[in-house]
């Protein structure tokens, strides 16, 4: 049985072959290749998601700013916002915002994350599945189902291009993050293996070009707001691809060109704080002291 | 990518996956290639691990791993004053690996409490995955993602003969070899992963191979 693939085109022929979702085929190709019990992959990954509700649930306590100053008590206004009269766009959008801004708090204040795929993306999909836990009712199983989903659609950017910052700029972090996430949401409330790719390409597409420039090196602006703006974001794709519209560009032609971006991107802007909001000068005045 | 965790996870202590949580996992490394608490660690910073690792609390996180606390461990953000009580000095420097180098690397000499000397060369690929590229001045690959073998011994015919035949007794299967060396006959440095942890007794059959300096079995990382 060979459930290898790295390319999205592989792993459709595959969910249509086999009749299974992309995270029923996720699964299978982990035990596949890690001989690890399915139950135990699926158990480990159930407990991934519990770190994140945590991190969500911490994040959206903390009152105090951060030890550089750059962030803390945001998730907190969000929340207090949405639960104010009229909301702009309703209270689970902002709710959505609020959530992915309490992972990035938390993990800026020496907390606990799970990175997804990278710590600095980490609040994006766990902001979305928390939302659709509260808008549709869904079980924890489905929901780390929906996790497999997220993480088969990420295997494929991994086996093209990258997730660092420091290798592709911010598209390669929050933009991946937000295209596995569009994907779960998409598999999560119903849809095909082929709409989840298609919300995956239409999240990715529209981060192309994101560059890392965080002020002072901190992993906070603008990565906090960031990551709540682009839970969303996973939203608007999730609902194109729900929606039947179909992306000129594939996902993997999109994965082609954020790793050809990556590479033209000026070394300034990624993650080197050299340039872009670390290098001006408000950003400037948050520079740490290097290590050496 | 081998495993969905390599994309989901690690969990860990923030705030970065390629500056905190690989750096704790490279330090992580040093210790298991000590194979004892290390006493002294001199530690070169290169590229973005010295530009920013203060903000990503890069320094913590290597020392932390040195420690033997696993990335989620929320004492990672109190390493640096915890190393002293353990018994572990440690120096920063800044460091240039080269054009090749990976932004976010380290090369790590250290000392350990019983006085094995060794050093390792990793790089923090992003996501919190690392890979090791240098140990004791050899190249290797290691990814932590599989349990491994690291074998110092003299450069002599039928060597990995003897090792994959000591595996196969034991019916661990082997994933990846590799040999390097600087010159025939001299030393050479072999890597296994394997699927399995060797067992103990392997490991014992193992380092009586005639030539073998030393045998270090890596754990796969947290």
């Amino acid at each position: 049985m060979n459930l290898n693939y790295s390319t999205a085109g592989e792993l459709l022929t595959l969910c249509a072959e086999r009749r299974q979702s992309i995270a029923e085929i996720t699964l299978a190709r982990e035990n596949n290749a890690t001989l690890e019990p399915t139950e135990r992959i699926f158990a480990r990954m159930r407990d991934y998601y519990g770190l994140m509700r945590d991190s969500i649930r911490k994040g959206l306590e903390i009152e105090s700013p951060s030890s550089s100053g750059l962030s803390g008590g945001d998730a907190r206004k969000l929340k207090n916002y949405a639960a104010s009269a009229s909301p702009l766009l309703g209270a689970q959008f902002v709710k959505t915002m609020a959530y992915g801004v309490a992972v990035l708090e938390n993990n800026a204040s020496f907390g606990r994350i799970v990175a997804t795929p990278t710590a600095g993306s980490s609040g994006v999909t766990p902001a979305c599945l928390f939302s659709l836990e509260e808008t549709h009712h869904l079980t924890i199983d489905q929901l780390t189902m929906a996790l497999f989903t997220a993480a088969g659609i990420g295997h494929i950017i991994g086996a093209t291009a990258c997730f660092s910052g420091a290798q592709g700029g911010c598209q390669a972090e929050v933009g991946s993050a937000s295209c596995m996430a569009a994907a779960a949401i998409v598999e999560a409330t119903g849809g095909t293996p082929a709409q989840a790719v298609e919300a995956a390409a239409f999240a990715l597409m529209n981060t192309l070009g994101l560059v890392c420039d965080p002020v002072g090196g901190y992993v906070e602006v603008p990565c906090v707001n960031r990551n709540g703006m682009y839970a969303v974001h996973s939203f608007l794709a999730a609902s194109m691809g729900l929606a039947g519209m179909n992306s000129r560009i594939p996902l993997d032609d999109v994965v082609l060109a954020m790793r050809d971006i990556g590479r033209r991107m000026p070394r300034a802007l990624k993650e080197t704080g050299e340039g872009g909001l670390a290098s001006t000068s408000s950003g400037r005045q948050y520079r740490p002291k290097p290590i050496v | 990518m081998d495993s969905v965790f390599e994309i989901i996870g690690p969990a860990m202590i923030g705030p970065s996956s390629s500056h905190t949580a690989g750096a704790v996992r490279i330090g992580l490394m040093g210790r298991a290639l000590l194979n004892a608490p290390p006493a002294q660690a001199k530690i070169g910073l290169h590229g973005s691990f010295a530009s920013t690792g203060a903000g990503h609390a890069t320094d913590r996180g290597l020392v932390a791993g040195l420690l033997g606390f696993a990335p989620d461990d929320e004492r990672v953000k109190d390493s640096l004053q915890l190393a002293p009580d353990a018994g572990l000095s440690v120096q920063f420097f800044k460091t240039d690996l080269g054009e090749q180098a990976h932004p976010n690397s380290a090369r790590l000499d250290l000392v350990a409490s019983g006085g094995g000397v060794h050093n390792l060369t990793a790089s923090s690929i992003g996501g919190g995955n690392i890979e090791v590229i240098g140990i004791d001045e050899f190249p290797v690959s290691i990814t932590g993602m599989l349990d491994a073998l690291i074998m110092h011994h003299v450069d002599q015919a039928g060597f990995l003969a003897k090792v994959t035949a000591v595996l196969a007794c034991v019916a661990i299967n082997i994933a990846t070899i590799r040999t390097s060396r600087h010159h025939r006959g001299e030393n050479a440095l072999t890597v296994i992963e394997t699927d399995t942890p060797a067992p103990a007794c392997a490991r014992e059959v193992l380092q009586s191979i005639t030539g073998v300096q030393y045998l270090r079995a890596i754990p796969r990382l947290p």
